[in-house]
């Protein structure tokens, strides 16, 4: 029998997890949800959020599911930590760290490798990743977006570099498995009817001007900074012209960039999002820019999606909807991307003495998870077609999709937690060397500002109007 | 040992200090202040990585839809 790899193990778990999602989110609640919305969506005042206010989809899996995960991570906190640790969520995080590891000691077993050892280092695992919530819920790091991944990294670090990492620890360091595992359930969230949310201008302003910039920082990166580094180019420029941290994760997998690499583009990205998310709605306040406008262009450059959101807010309601929803439409690229790079990397990058090779060469260099990504995303994209639009918003956006990015945000961090824990401080300090993945960030993240402006004003002001008035209307 | 020690109390106290920068700003910058406070009423998490995370991203692209419904029957 062959034997499971990451790639395939991840595949299995992230469908094993879309599979308990969809049976208690959707299938056993589907013909009462489905019936109910169907006769209340007549009535000419129907809404979403009404009905869920007067109705409740769940049943007692569901709310149990949602209050394991959810409670596995402690309540947020100002000055005193142990004020966010209750009972409720003690045995959550009990229940939860077994689901997990009845979960990965699987896939362990099926990698042939010890589940016992591995469960043991996964206890340290998860307690990183609880002590990185525990520091993302302190109210003022969670208010400039400090999130889980930089404090797993953190931590990590600090507990390799200081302490040593014990021997126990070691089998289940295992960024890859766990990142993959998150990617495959990140592919279900990459719904592709999104992309018409907002017209044409919303797909030249996040899919054209998007690839321009990601493929001009990288050739910049190349043949200008010349750094030595394909990966960690690739990595730096997916994650400022993309979606920030998640399109870095992404691409940094289907590359296979180091853990060091990985880091520092999540390093530079969660500073930069935390600057311009202040910065920029200064900035467009004090010109006097109109809100499509400024929505468009935080929405376009603002890595992260919550950064985006807090940005688009302050301006106000209109500039917060085109903002939210220019980077929802950015974040479905994550899916072309994630394959885009995966297909260069398998048959240009790694075949570096230019030999042509067989198409069973490339597909051994492929990164399998891609695939499971790709098909978690085309299945969900078909389904949220085929189902009613109010009973697939209730059944699927609210029900399946919540449960299964927060499984997703659990297993980056655990992934980051891994990362932190086995990266090498030396090597991390030397990715800063001379300062270019810096310089390559902000060269790009310029093009990306004035590029993004000149495409919104011209999609929004000058070609599409229409959309522009009805969007202030 | 000792050094070990030393080390941990200094990331702790690089925490602290960073908290209390943040706040600084938060108490002394208008601008940031305003920001702060409109994260916490809306119960926005700027941390939020994909727009599933975020309840607001979600509405927000229900709205543009609902708004620009005809405008874009129109375009195709």
């Amino acid at each position: 029998m062959a034997k499971w790899t990451e790639d395939t193990a991840a595949i299995l778990l992230g469908f094993v997890i879309i599979a308990l999602a969809l049976a208690a989110f959707l299938v056993a609640p589907f013909s009462s949800v489905n019936e109910s919305i169907v006769a209340a969506q007549l009535d000419s005042g129907f809404s979403v959020d009404a009905w869920s206010a007067d109705n409740d989809s769940g049943n007692a899996v569901t709310a149990f599911l949602v209050d394991t995960v959810n409670g596995a991570r402690p309540g947020r906190w100002a000055l005193n930590p142990v004020s966010a640790v209750s009972v409720d969520f003690l045995f959550s995080a009990i229940v939860f760290f077994f689901f997990l590891a009845i979960l990965f000691g699987g896939a362990a077993l099926l990698m042939r490798r010890r589940a016992d050892e591995f469960l043991k280092g996964f206890v340290f695992i998860f307690a990183t990743g609880i002590l990185a919530y525990l520091l993302a819920n302190q109210v003022e790091f969670r208010s400039i977006g400090l999130g889980y991944e930089l404090w797993a990294i953190v931590i990590g670090l600090l507990v390799s570099n200081v302490f040593g990492i014990p021997a126990f620890v070691r089998p289940a360091l295992q960024p890859e498995l766990y990142i993959k595992t998150g990617l495959v359930l990140l592919g279900a969230e990459v719904l592709f009817g999104k992309l018409l949310a907002i017209g044409l201008p919303g797909i030249f302003v996040a899919w054209i001007v998007t690839p321009i910039v990601l493929l001009s920082t990288f050739w910049f990166g190349q043949k200008v900074l010349k750094i030595s580094s394909k990966t960690l180019n690739i990595t730096i420029s997916a994650d400022m012209s993309v979606c920030g941290v998640s399109a870095a994760i992404a691409t940094a997998a289907a590359c296979r960039a180091s853990k060091e690499e990985l880091t520092t583009a999540v390093g530079l990205s969660m500073i930069f999002t935390a600057v311009m998310m202040v910065a920029l709605p200064a900035f467009i306040n004090a010109v006097g820019m109109p809100e499509v406008l400024g929505g468009a262009w935080i929405g376009g450059t603002i890595d992260a999606t919550g950064a985006v959101v807090a940005a688009g807010a302050f301006l106000g309601d209109t500039a917060l909807s085109v903002a939210a929803t220019i980077k929802m439409i950015q974040n479905i690229l994550i899916g072309v991307l994630a394959f885009g790079v995966a297909v260069y990397w398998a048959t240009k990058v790694d075949n570096a003495q230019g030999r042509s090779v067989g198409a069973s060469e490339i597909w051994l260099r492929f990164p399998k998870f891609v695939l499971g990504f790709l098909g978690a995303s085309i299945l969900f994209s078909l389904l949220i077609e085929i189902l009613n639009t109010n009973t697939a918003t209730i059944l699927v956006e609210n029900g399946v999709l919540d449960f299964t990015s927060d499984m997703r945000g659990w297993l980056f961090c655990l992934a980051f937690a891994s990362i932190g824990l086995s990266a090498n401080f030396r090597e991390l300090k030397s990715q800063f060397h001379g300062g270019k993945p810096l310089v390559l960030y902000l060269c790009g993240q310029t093009l990306n500002l004035c590029l993004t402006l000149f495409m919104a004003w011209l999609m929004f002001y000058v070609v599409f109007p229409d959309i522009t008035a009805s969007l202030q209307g | 040992m000792k050094a070990k020690a030393a080390k941990l109390v200094l990331f702790l106290a690089g925490l602290v200090i960073l908290q209390q920068g943040i706040a600084f700003g938060h108490n002394n910058s208008a601008l940031m202040g305003r920001q702060a406070a409109l994260i916490e009423q809306e119960d926005i998490d700027p941390a939020a990585l994909f727009y599933t995370e975020s309840p607001l991203a979600l509405k927000a692209e229900k709205t543009v839809r609902n708004k620009i419904g005809t405008a874009l029957t129109s375009v195709f």
